[in-house]
């Protein structure tokens, strides 16, 4: 050992290994950082939104005036016990967004229960709304605002977590109206109804009609315009995208100026 | 986009419709109004039901519902898209709904709306325009409820002036 390097042993190593360390750090907190933002977008952000449509359906000017102009009481957040039932679950895929639908989820989550429940024992529920008319008429009203335009493979967590959260809840209001002849239940889309919450609804509504509007208040309500934008982007993308690509660069681009004839 | 509220449904016309006279902001937003409200003043339908199976139902004509504000009422098997009827011609149906005296003032008002002006009704006339598309718009929910709940498959549309028929495929666009 020269005594050149032994002046800056052993402590003058500290620095630059403290340097690789923090080097090699960077790629785990960016990845465990994006892991975060993931996770956050895809269940606080819809979380959010879902909870401001519900506000914007329930203001004073939009459904309670609706109900009260047709001789109704609107009640918001009512608690129901709804009899206490379970129903097998049913999971859907949907790789190709909303234009490919929802086909069953062959291999679910392993952490995605096997059966709703309507209520835990005991428990109860908290529809968005009931709406009560003269001559005992109701109807719960359930507020939702979920992306159509989502699209998730076999087997993914979050949305067996939000499928079994839908179903089970969808379980719990079908059975509500299913005690009351002159009960009914709708769902009020901000927009085109998800194709697995179709799904789901067409799977649990075996024995009671249940009315799903889309784009329901929507009209006033901007986030659900984006949407739809969102969506035709799309779509239009896929259905011109062929015929770009089968243009010509000159045909696609235009004529080079000095080509052009006046 | 849709006027898809509680009990109502009615193409192309704004949700504040039901309560006064709507801001109108472009030519077409005029011409659809004039007609959804020329139809309703004349006590006739001025819409026509399709119902589709959900799975056949192709997503562009619902993403093309949903920018044309053609309500969307169904359940989970199936939807019943509400879409303007099929405008007769130039000529105004008779204006049954609207109140004596203002017969001049609502063909001059819906005159001006069908070619797409500006136009500015009397309080009364805007109160019968919106009462006449409020009741309209709770028997085009009705129709579309029933046309989704009933049984059977295909496309079935209701005519404007008819009772609901079965077609063998979607029929054509209207507008």
């Amino acid at each position: 050992m020269s005594p050149r390097s032994a002046t800056i042993a052993p402590w003058g190593w500290i620095v630059p290994a403290t340097l690789i360390l923090a080097v090699a750090a960077v790629p785990v907190v960016l990845t465990a950082s994006r892991s975060k933002t993931i996770s956050i977008s895809k269940t606080e952000r819809p979380r959010a939104r879902g909870i401001a449509y519900e506000r914007h359906v329930l203001a004073p000017a939009q459904l309670p005036h609706t109900i009260r102009s047709e001789g109704g009481r609107l009640k918001a957040h009512p608690r129901i016990r709804p009899r206490a039932r379970t129903v097998a679950a049913a999971y859907f895929q949907s790789p190709k967004g909303h234009g490919g639908g929802a086909q069953p989820d062959g291999a679910p989550h392993p952490a995605a229960p096997a059966r709703w429940q309507s209520r835990p024992p005991g428990g109860y529920r908290v529809p968005d709304a009931i709406a009560t008319f003269p001559g005992g008429r109701q109807i719960l009203i359930e507020i939702k605002c979920p992306s159509p335009w989502l699209t998730f493979g076999e087997g993914s967590p979050w949305s067996a977590k939000m499928q079994a959260a839908f179903g089970a809840q969808a379980t719990a209001f079908l059975t509500w109206g299913a005690a009351g002849k002159n009960r009914e239940v709708r769902y009020l889309f901000c927009g085109l109804i998800p194709p697995w919450a179709a799904a789901i609804i067409e799977k649990l509504e075996d024995h009671l009609g249940v009315d799903v509007l889309e784009g329901a208040y929507a009209g006033t309500y901007p986030p659900a315009h984006a949407f739809l934008s969102a969506g035709m982007f799309e779509a239009l993308t896929a259905a011109t995208l062929g015929t770009l690509a089968e243009l010509a660069p000159e045909e696609l681009l235009g004529a080079p100026y000095d080509q052009l004839e006046d | 986009m849709c006027m898809t509220g509680f009990d109502q449904a009615l193409p192309g016309v704004p949700e504040e419709a039901l309560r006064t006279f709507p801001v109108l902001a472009t030519p077409e937003a005029r011409r659809r109004y004039g007609r959804a409200a020329a139809f309703a003043l004349a006590g006739l339908p001025g819409w026509e039901i399709e119902v589709w199976s959900r799975r056949e139902c192709p997503p562009l004509l619902r993403m093309r519902a949903l920018q044309e504000d053609w309500p969307m009422i169904g359940t989970g098997r199936r939807v019943a898209i509400v879409r303007p009827a099929p405008w007769p011609g130039d000529e105004l149906p008779s204006l049954v709904e609207v109140p004596a005296g203002f017969q001049e003032e609502a063909v001059r008002v819906l005159g001006a709306l069908l070619v797409g002006e500006v136009a500015q009704p009397s309080v009364e006339l805007a109160v019968a325009l919106a009462e006449a598309l409020g009741r309209a718009a709770r028997v085009a929910f009705t129709e579309a409820r029933a046309a989704a709940r009933s049984e059977g498959g295909g496309v079935s549309q209701r005519a404007a002036h008819g009772p609901p028929r079965a077609v063998a495929e979607a029929p054509s666009n209207s507008r």
